[in-house]
C-alpha cells in the first residue's frame, strides 16, 4: 500500500508547525529504505493536497488544531469515515480538505481512499516563532510512536 | 519578491541581470497560478454558478459542475504546474527559499528551462482559454454584463499600478503610476519615495489603516477627483497602462476598454470605473504574465550562472515594491549594522485598496437596499461580490483566523434602528 505521510502547517507560526516536527521526527527515526512511504512538510492545505495526494493508497496528516475546548497538546484522531478539516487542512483561499477531495475525485484524480488524521490541540498559532509552546512540544513524541505504528501495522517499515 | 527587493537595498547591491530575471520568472509562474485561482475558485463562481445560487454551490466544485470536468482538470493542471516550478526554481512551494539579496542561489539548468518554457506554452493556452470562457459565459449574458456595467459597482478614483518605461504594466520592476479618474497622470514615481506621496488614514474602529494620496488629503470615503482615495488593482493596473507589453494581452486590453465605451484621450484609454470588469482584469493579466513568462523562458541570458552578485556591505535601509496579484506591494526595511532589521513597514496590496473596498461595499448596501425594498435573495453575495472582486479575503491584511467571513448585514429603518439581520460566520 503507497502511503504518504503530511505534515501540515506554517512552520513559522508557532504551534502551528506542530505536524511539520512531528514529520521532521519521522524522517530522522525511520530509515530511508522505506519503499511504501514518503515523508513530506506541506505549508497550505486546500486545493494544494491534490497534487501531494495524487496517486498514493493511503494518507496519514498530522497538523494543528485549535477547538479551544481542549488543553493544548491533546491528540485528536480522525480517519476516513469521520474526515475533518483540521487547521491547514482547510484553506481561507479555496476548499477545506473534504471539499478538495471531492473536487479531485470529480476530476478523475486518484486519491487515497484511507485517511488517519492526528490533530494536534494547539496553544499559540499567531505568534511568529519556530518553536512549539512546552505542552505542544510534549505531544510530538506520542503521535511520532503512534505514526510509526499505524505505519508498521500495513508496510514493511520497521 | 518585495521583501528579497527590500533586502537588495538593504545590502547595498544591485541583482545580476540573470539573477533579477529568474526572480522574474517565478513571480510570472506564481501570478499565472494566483490569478487562475482567484478567477475559477473565489471569483468566478458569482458569475459561473450565479450571484443567486446558495453559499454551498458558489464554489470551485460548482463551477466544475456547470462548466464541465475538462475546465477544472486545466485548472488544477495549471496550478499544479506553476506550483512545480515555483518549488524547482525556489526550493519550497510556499515561502520560496531561493530569494537572496543580490540575486538568486542557482541558476537555471538547460532542462529546466525547456521543462519551463514548455508549460509558460501552456500558460497561454490556459488563459486565452479562460479569456475565451469569460466572453462565453460572462459577456454574453446579457444579465450578467447589465450586472458589470450597473451602477452598483461603480466607484470614480484615482488609480495606482506600477509601469514600464513606455507605461505598461510590469509587475516586478518599474515606477509607480497614478493616475486621476480622468486617466490623466497625477504622479510617477520610483517606489523608494512612497512615503512623499502616500499617507495613511486611521480609524476608531478597524485596526487596518487607509493609505491615500498625501497631495490630495483624506476626505472621507468619496470617491472623484477631490478625494485621495485610489485602487491598485488588476483593474487599476489596466487603467494606468498606455499599453501592454505583449501582443495577445494587447489584443484583449483594447478590446475590454472597447467593451466599456472608452475612448482614446492623447493615445490613450479613459479609465474604466466598474468595479466588476476588476475580473475580466485580473485575466488579461494572467495572458500577459503567461506571455511574459514565456519571453523570460526562452531569453538565452535565463540559463546563466551569473545568478548573484555577493553583497559586501550593509547599507542599512531599502525598499522593495512589486505588483502583488491584488496591487502595489511595498516592503521597507531599516535594520542595525549587522543586518538585522529594526524597522519595518509593510503596505500591502489588500491595505492599499482598503478604502475602496470599504466604498465598494458600502454603495453596494445602498444600491441594493433603497426605499424600503429589501432585497432579500443573493444579498449576502452581492454585497460580498463588492468586496470579492478585490480581494479574496481580509486574512492577508489583517491575519484574521476564523476562517469564515464572520458578516452581518444589519438593515435598520429610518430611526436607526435594526430591522432584520443577516449573519454568517
Amino acid at each position: 500500500m503507497k502511503t504518504i505521510v503530511i505534515g501540515l502547517g506554517n512552520p513559522i507560526l508557532t504551534d502551528d508547525s506542530v505536524g511539520i516536527k512531528v514529520a521532521r521526527e519521522l524522517k530522522a527515526r525511520l530509515s530511508d529504505d522505506c519503499e511504501d512511504a514518503e515523508i513530506v512538510e506541506v505549508y497550505a492545505g486546500g486545493i494544494r493536497l491534490i497534487d501531494v495526494l495524487k496517486g498514493y493508497d493511503r494518507a496519514i496528516i498530522i497538523d494543528a488544531m485549535v477547538t479551544g475546548e481542549h488543553e493544548p497538546g491533546t491528540i485528536h484522531r480522525f480517519s476516513s469515515s469521520n474526515l475533518t478539516s483540521t487547521r491547514n487542512a482547510m484553506s481561507m483561499h479555496d476548499l477545506d480538505l473534504p471539499g478538495a477531495l471531492e473536487l479531485g475525485r470529480m476530476l478523475g484524480i486518484p486519491l487515497p481512499e484511507d485517511f488517519r488524521i492526528w490533530g494536534i490541540e494547539a496553544h499559540d498559532v499567531e505568534t511568529f516563532s519556530e518553536e512549539l509552546t512546552e505542552r505542544v512540544a510534549c505531544s510530538v513524541h506520542p503521535v511520532v510512536e503512534e505514526v510509526i505504528e499505524e505505519l508498521s501495522s500495513v508496510t514493511q517499515y520497521i | 519578491m518585495a521583501s528579497v527587493k527590500a533586502l537588495d537595498g538593504v545590502f547595498g547591491v544591485t541583482p545580476t541581470s540573470a539573477g533579477s530575471k529568474v526572480r522574474e520568472l517565478v513571480y510570472m509562474a506564481f501570478y499565472v497560478t494566483d490569478h487562475a485561482t482567484h478567477f475559477y475558485a473565489l471569483g468566478g463562481p458569482d458569475f459561473i454558478v450565479g450571484p443567486d445560487a446558495p453559499p454551498s454551490e458558489r464554489n470551485i466544485l460548482g463551477v466544475v459542475r456547470k462548466v464541465g470536468l475538462d475546465i477544472g482538470k486545466q485548472v488544477i493542471d495549471c496550478r499544479a504546474r506553476n506550483h512545480h516550478i515555483i518549488k524547482m526554481l525556489g526550493g519550497r512551494g510556499v515561502h520560496p527559499a531561493a530569494g537572496q539579496p543580490g540575486g538568486w542561489s542557482k541558476p537555471v539548468s538547460e532542462e529546466e528551462r525547456k521543462e519551463i518554457e514548455e508549460i509558460a506554452r501552456k500558460n497561454v493556452d490556459f488563459a486565452l482559454f479562460s479569456l475565451k470562457a469569460f466572453d462565453d459565459i460572462v459577456l454574453k449574458n446579457p444579465q450578467y454584463l447589465e450586472l458589470v456595467t450597473s451602477d452598483i459597482y461603480l466607484h470614480k478614483t484615482y488609480y495606482m499600478g506600477t509601469v514600464d518605461e513606455k507605461n505598461r504594466p510590469n509587475f516586478f520592476n518599474g515606477m509607480i503610476r497614478v493616475v486621476d479618474p480622468e486617466g490623466k497622470e497625477f504622479l510617477k514615481y520610483h517606489p523608494s519615495e512612497y512615503t512623499k506621496h502616500i499617507a495613511e488614514h486611521v480609524e476608531s474602529w478597524t485596526y487596518l489603516k487607509y493609505p491615500y494620496l498625501k497631495k490630495i488629503g483624506w476626505k472621507g470615503f468619496v470617491d472623484g477627483m477631490d478625494s485621495g482615495v485610489y485602487a491598485a488593482t488588476p483593474l487599476a493596473r489596466l487603467n494606468v497602462a498606455d499599453s501592454m507589453a505583449t501582443p495577445k494581452a494587447q489584443e484583449h486590453y483594447e478590446r475590454f476598454f472597447e467593451t466599456f465605451g472608452s475612448k482614446k484621450i492623447n493615445g490613450r484609454y479613459q479609465p474604466v470605473h466598474h468595479r466588476l470588469a476588476t475580473h475580466w482584469a485580473r485575466l488579461i493579466e494572467l495572458l500577459y504574465a503567461a506571455e511574459h513568462m514565456l519571453e523570460l523562458a526562452t531569453d538565452p541570458e535565463i540559463t546563466s550562472p551569473d545568478v548573484r552578485t555577493i553583497p559586501t556591505s550593509i547599507k542599512g535601509e531599502g525598499v522593495g515594491s512589486v505588483e502583488a496579484p491584488r496591487g502595489t506591494l511595498t516592503h521597507h526595511y531599516i535594520t542595525d549594522d549587522k543586518g538585522v532589521i529594526t524597522k519595518a513597514n509593510l503596505i500591502v496590496a489588500t491595505t492599499n485598496n482598503y478604502a475602496v473596498m470599504t466604498m465598494s461595499i458600502k454603495r453596494a448596501a445602498e444600491k441594493l437596499i433603497t426605499k424600503g425594498k429589501i432585497v432579500e435573495e443573493g444579498i449576502l453575495n452581492r454585497i460580498e461580490m463588492a468586496f470579492r472582486l478585490y480581494d479574496p479575503c481580509l486574512s492577508c491584511a489583517t491575519h484574521s483566523l476564523p476562517g469564515k467571513m464572520p458578516m452581518t448585514v444589519n438593515i435598520r429603518n429610518s430611526s436607526g434602528e435594526v430591522i432584520r439581520s443577516f449573519k454568517r460566520g
